[in-house]
């Protein structure tokens, strides 16, 4: 594997894919100083929307990362609606597709609880920080408890230093 | 029934009143939050990218 997160991110946004970052990546772009292998993301589970995912990552090999033998992503108008979660691995790395977000519910209220964020032109939806500190605390497991000390300790830093963010 | 003052607290809504200070006490290195505060989030995301590729080098390396 040798893609970018930030690839597979742009190519959801510039496909239209509806979706806000969540999880290990959403506190990185806070400023977490760890280091994760994966994107999180919550994402409207429209039948549209996972198909418009679905072209986006079409030419990067997906694959559901937690299925025996690792079947291809193969998403059509009649089987979309069965999923609630997608669990994937492409050439770009993996991606976490989720339909809602423990401590904070589903898309829609992941979305009003999301900031936006620009990058290199395009615009991310991105968790906010205090959204961010409730989901890892509802998760609660080691990881989300070291990362909730730095997401409040950043909390803190910006809130004395307003200019940074 | 309890009284205001007996009614335990809500888990996950306590809030330190020095998080940086508990989070020094933890261990975490407050000078690199300090540093990825002073960076734009694209800027943080392309370091992350970087030291992940480094971690996927050693890992095929098996260093890791």
């Amino acid at each position: 594997m040798s893609g970018s997160l930030l690839d597979l991110l742009e190519r959801l946004a510039d496909a239209g894919v509806e979706f806000v970052i969540v999880g290990g990546y959403a506190g990185v772009v806070h400023g977490c100083t760890y280091t994760t292998q994966d994107v999180d993301i919550c994402c409207d589970f429209s039948t549209t929307n996972l198909l418009a995912l679905q072209t986006a990552l079409s030419d990067s090999h997906p694959v559901h990362r937690m299925t025996p033998g690792r079947r291809p992503l193969e998403l059509t108008a009649t089987n979309a609606g069965e999923f609630k979660n997608l669990y994937l691995d492409t050439d770009l790395g993996h991606l976490d597709c989720l339909s809602e977000i423990q401590g904070l519910g589903g898309y829609d209220r992941v979305k009003q609880a999301s900031v936006s964020i620009e990058v290199e032109g395009r615009r991310f939806r991105v968790l906010s920080i205090d959204a961010l500190i409730t989901a890892k605390e509802a998760l609660n497991r080691p990881r989300d408890r070291e990362a909730v000390r730095q997401l409040k300790a950043m909390r803190q830093l910006r809130r004395e230093s307003p200019s940074n963010g | 029934m309890n009284t205001p003052s007996e009614q335990p607290k809500s888990q996950g809504q306590s809030e330190s009143p020095d998080a940086v200070r508990e989070a020094v006490e933890y261990g975490i290195d407050i000078s690199l939050l300090r540093a990825n505060l002073a960076l734009s989030p694209a800027e943080r995301m392309r370091r992350h990218q970087i030291a992940l590729d480094r971690m996927r080098r050693l890992q095929k390396a098996r260093f890791l």
